[in-house]
């Protein structure tokens, strides 16, 4: 690469190349990244990655009916087949602080943090804590040019439901920075992709000079405001510090991050959001396993769609109708059938995910051994809004920490929090207690 | 300072009190407590806990609530025991009364005698993203840079609207989209010898060229450009601070615009241009707003961007806080093209058409003719018609009633209507007949909105008119409820109508069902993409009677229209109240119902026109307050 070349150049340059010139121009960047003396000695690192799903599962076709290694596989689990020694389906866990709140706002903000979300249309919103993602990422972040990466689908959801008296933005976001600051997602696949090699690029030294100015201007700013327009500003001071320490990153990176050496960089997607939902999703997963593979981040949150989401699912044969709608099936065969099939279309795009990573060498294994990736809804039955039995999926050995290959059903009313406490400790952030967990999950090592 | 509570205590008339005993308490237990006492709260109300009128009247809008629902015979609904005319009258008697008396208590609230703090806290927020491009634009002469959609979209808290600063969030997204966006538009605009992704016309170059004022000398330059930015004068050293990125690359060799890119691009991530912030004094309480913030929030709220010279000029001299100028002001900007911001953020979020043609997308399969193009005409139609309406100050009912729209010569098409030609709207007369088509209720993007993908549905369009127009509440279905094919195909053959009356004999449903549903069987001559249509899915013809609860039936658009003005009441109510949540950018408390009464005495004074309520809003205490917060 022109040693001139400014991340900025980078990021238009993004738009017109095509994917060999930045194979040529990134690879040998990364190559150099990577060659420092400790990259080449450490266990390949673990990462986490969420995948989560709207409106709940028509059980019957989720959970299997035996525990153990000897299960098989439901209809819409089905397309997990050949990766289910990767994998293990967990059942009877739940979040406790879900059983009261609506339908699906204090179900769906609160996924990754187990506590309760404070009823409210906006002032004071609150979801008990951050997420486990965020925590991970506040420990491990300074790994990665990028802390953790945040997607989604859909725009976040306006307005307020005034009926049961939650702001419907609860219901766009699983990861949160603090109890009361979500994380914003990035929806449009090409804006991704920049992000990510944005980070690889020269630090530009102008951005760095801006930012130390503005930094100083909000701190005095900061002084003269009353204590809630301080925690506002806090929020930008922070992403201000955020991106200060990309730029840092850029010039001197972690000796622990480890950028892929046979990283093939694909095409960027097109400018603009994709209308074909299969597409739009598609993209992301690839950013997704691109993400990993370069070692960008460590820790991804993906929303398939808001919570209450109505999205057409016509598209999936045997279905017609909304997504939302066709969850409340009044426990009709008819309906039942396309709620099911409308599950398995979303286990199939983890099922692509899982084997993209699984085809990617990485250490003694696979990229997929050394993850931890989890498909979940934050409901179970979407007809009843039941907050019990959520359904959940695994799949990666956390580099062997975990091992796969069963139907994990716990006892009764088990917080999904106690696997939360496991994925921290696996991830090499220790901790005895999660939101409201009650000690790591049994049965995962 | 006199704590709220012990001055509504004060303003309780005896003859109110004694009303409450004899008429209200035992009408509660007879006919409301069996589903709404403290065991029961269905719907979440709990009517049980009035025990005296004194706590009763301290919750005006919950009573103004609950007697829309007694008077249009929702309830009790039916089946259940009712009681008789009298009895409802006497309940609606002391409804009433308690609404005038409200006035009352105004007195006391909030003003510069009282010094009454309430939690109705406005607080220093970021730019929503639509804001933010509008500024953009509007610092860099007119120019319309597409960046809204670069930065993640805004949630809304509040009254439902994206301007509460609550529920607006910064995360490293946004601040990495800030440093590019400003370098992507400031390498469109200045000599810097760099690609930017934006190609702007000359003409539209030079327009941002002569708005930096270039010819002036860089700390001219960057002084204007930054106290446009944020909305205020500079004391020199601040000017001072920013040119020291300038002389930095001009030491080390750089163009003079290449340099000057610098302090401005320092500027458009400068807190003080990202945030809308108020500074405050040292001492809780309460202050008047100052000229220049005060001119921020007018025009945040008015133009849903940066103040003009106007009204920094007015500022400056100290003007803008006199009543017969703001006034003026309120006029002037509704007039200026720059209201379209204003129309657009609202209308859009009012209506919920945000996500029409992405989140909301009709099955492509069975509705070929919907595009991007479409959904976008038909959100342009709706901005045009609320923006006309506030523009030209115009009763706030045309919304409801207006026979003249906005088309383009694709939604002319679309509505089957002649003689429509071209990409550019038009006012239009709609012509008799085609479904009686008038005013937002009218119009694709409400009636698509208000659609499941592959049918329309009379529940959602009936909620939608509920809660968005007239400003009711509609509890959400119960789990377990029984749900309709999404095709609207029924396995018994039965038609849509048929299925929900079937519905509704289950009385758990009928309650709420037997609200919604005839409102929307009244828009059913408008398909799931607001075609008219004689004939549904089916082959069947559309039948569009409703009735309802009161008793009162109606045929068709036009009688539902008539309907609505009859409840135009609770249309105005429900529409200031949201526009104050707009203007406020935070949740409302029961004092501002102070506020909305007195919009509401004006309004009807005023025949209901637009520039009333604005107006009213505009002058009110806690638009020109602050309540500073410790």
């Amino acid at each position: 690469m022109n040693p001139l070349t400014t991340r900025r150049e980078v990021l238009r340059g993004a738009g017109v190349l095509l994917a060999l010139p930045w194979l040529e121009s990134l690879a040998p960047r990364l190559h150099a990244a990577a060659a420092g003396p400790v990259a080449d000695t450490h266990k390949p690192p673990v990462r986490f990655g969420v995948l989560f799903f709207p409106n709940g599962v028509w059980k019957p076709n989720w959970i299997p009916t035996k525990s153990g290694r000897d299960y098989e596989l439901p209809f819409s689990l089905q397309p997990l087949a050949d990766l289910k020694a990767d994998l293990n389906v967990f059942s009877n866990l739940d979040k406790a602080y879900s059983r009261g709140g609506d339908g699906h706002y204090a179900k769906t903000a609160n996924f990754l943090t187990g506590l309760r979300v404070a009823k409210t249309t906006g002032k004071n919103i609150n979801v008990g804590n951050a997420s486990v993602d965020q925590i991970l990422a506040s420990k491990l972040g300074h790994r990665t040019p990028l802390p953790s990466l945040e997607l989604g689908i859909d725009p976040v959801i306006s307005g307020i439901d005034s009926n049961v008296g939650y702001t419907r933005l609860y219901g766009s976001y699983i990861s949160w920075r603090s109890a009361s600051v979500p994380m914003a997602r990035e929806i449009n696949p090409r804006m991704v992709y920049e992000r990510l090699f944005a980070a690889t690029a020269r630090p530009d030294d102008d951005d760095r000079s801006l930012l130390d100015l503005t930094l100083e201007d909000a701190k005095a700013l900061r002084s003269k405001l009353s204590r809630d327009d301080q925690f506002k500003l806090d929020e930008y001071l922070d992403a201000m510090r955020a991106v200060e320490k990309r730029i840092l990153f850029a010039a001197k990176p972690d000796p622990d991050h480890r950028p892929a050496k046979d990283l093939a960089v694909p095409t960027a997607p097109k400018p603009g959001i994709p209308h074909d939902h299969r597409e739009h999703v598609k993209l992301m997963l690839d950013l997704m396993a691109l993400a990993f593979w370069s070692d960008s981040t460590r820790v991804i949150t993906f929303m398939f769609a808001n919570d209450v989401s109505g999205k057409n699912f016509s598209f999936v044969e045997g279905v017609h109708g909304g997504h939302h709608d066709l969850s409340h099936h009044s426990n009709q065969k008819d309906k039942i059938e396309q709620y099911s099939r409308i599950n398995r279309w979303h286990v199939e795009q983890f099922a692509y995910l899982c084997r993209k990573l699984k085809a990617i060498k990485e250490g003694s294994g696979t990229l997929l051994d050394n993850c931890l990736l989890l498909l979940g809804s934050s409901m179970s039955d979407g007809n009843a809004h039941d907050p019990n039995n959520l359904p959940i999926v695994v799949a990666g050995k956390a580099g062997g920490a975990f091992s796969t290959g069963q139907h994990l059903a716990s006892s009764r009313n088990t917080p999904l929090c106690n696997l939360y406490v496991s994925i921290l400790n696996v991830m090499g952030v220790p901790a005895k207690r999660f939101g409201d967990s009650t000690g790591p999950l049994q049965g995962l090592s | 300072m006199l704590a709220p509570s012990a001055l509504l205590l004060l303003v309780t008339l005896p003859a109110q009190d004694k009303t409450f005993e004899k008429d209200v308490k035992p009408f509660l237990q007879q006919f409301c407590n069996r589903c709404h006492g403290s065991s029961t709260k269905k719907g979440g109300l709990d009517l049980e806990r009035f025990a005296q009128a004194e706590q009763a009247s301290k919750e005006k809008p919950l009573w103004e609530g609950v007697a829309a629902r007694v008077r249009t015979h929702e309830m009790p609904p039916p089946g259940a025991r009712q009681p008789s005319i009298q009895q409802r009258k006497a309940f609606l008697a002391w409804t009433t009364a308690l609404s005038k008396q409200g006035n009352q208590q105004c007195k006391e609230l909030a003003s510069d005698q009282t010094q009454n703090f309430y939690p109705g806290h406005v607080m220093s927020r970021r730019l929503t993203r639509a804001e933010y491009a509008n500024s953009l634009r509007d610092l860099l002469g007119g120019v319309p840079f597409a960046v809204a959609d670069r930065l993640p979209a805004d949630g809304a808290g509040g009254g439902g609207f994206d301007t509460t600063g609550d529920a607006l969030f910064t995360s490293a997204i946004h601040v990495e989209k800030y440093l590019h966006i400003a370098e992507d538009v400031l390498r469109a605009v200045l000599d810097t010898g760099e690609k930017s992704s934006f190609s702007l016309t000359p003409a539209q170059r030079k327009a941002a060229r002569d708005a930096l004022g270039l010819d002036a000398e860089p700390w001219t330059i960057v002084r204007r450009f930054a106290e446009r930015a944020y909305r205020r004068p500079l004391v020199p050293a601040e000017v001072d601070r920013l040119l020291t990125v300038y002389h930095k690359a001009i030491a080390r060799g750089e163009t003079r615009e290449k340099a000057l890119r610098l302090p401005l691009k320092a500027v458009l991530i400068s807190p003080h241009f990202l945030f809308l912030v108020e500074p405050e004094p040292e001492k809780e309480g309460i202050y008047p707003l100052p000229d220049y913030p005060l001119a921020a929030r007018l025009s945040y709220f008015l133009w849903a961007t940066l103040p003009d010279a106007t009204l920094l000029e007015l500022a400056r001299k100290g003007q803008l806080v006199q009543d017969e100028v703001l006034r003026a002001q309120v006029k002037r900007m509704l007039q200026d093209p720059r209201a379209r911001g204003f129309a657009a953020n609202f209308a859009t979020q009012w209506l919920g058409l945000e996500g029409l043609g992405t989140t909301h997308r009709p099955d492509a399969s069975k509705f070929p003719s919907f595009d991007d193009a479409l959904a976008a005409d038909m959100k342009e139609e709706a901005i045009l018609l609320v923006e006309r309406v506030f523009r030209e100050d115009r009763p706030l009912t045309e919304l409801l009633t207006s026979r003249e729209t906005y088309l383009n010569g694709r939604l002319a098409k679309h509505y089957g209507i002649t003689g429509v030609e071209g990409d550019e709207f038009r006012l239009v007369k709609l012509p008799e007949g085609n479904g009686d088509r008038a005013g937002l209720l009218g119009t694709a993007a409400v009636l698509t909105a208000t659609s499941l993908p592959l049918r329309t549905s009379p529940v959602l369009r009936g909620k939608w008119i509920l809660e968005e127009i007239l400003g009711s509440k509609v509890p959400p279905a119960p789990p377990n409820a029984g749900e309709l094919p999404p095709d609207g195909k029924d396995p018994k053959g039965l038609t849509l109508r048929q299925q929900l009356e079937l519905h509704r004999t289950r009385p758990d449903c009928a309650s709420c069902h037997n609200r919604m549903d005839p409102l929307g069987f009244g828009l059913e001559a408008f398909d799931a993409i607001g075609r008219f249509r004689s004939k549904d899915d089916e082959g069947k013809p559309i039948d569009t009677q409703g009735k309802l609860p009161s008793g009162e039936s109606f045929q068709g658009a036009a009688e539902l229209r008539t309907l609505l003005l009859k409840r135009r009441q609770e249309f105005l109510r429900n529409l200031t109240r949201k526009m104050l949540g707009y203007a406020l950018g935070r949740q409302l408390y029961r004092f501002d119902e102070c506020v909305i009464e007195d919009a509401l005495k004006g309004l009807a004074a005023r025949e209901d026109r637009s520039h009333e309520l604005i107006e009213r809003i505009v002058l009110s205490y806690p638009f020109r307050h602050r309540f500073a917060k410790k």
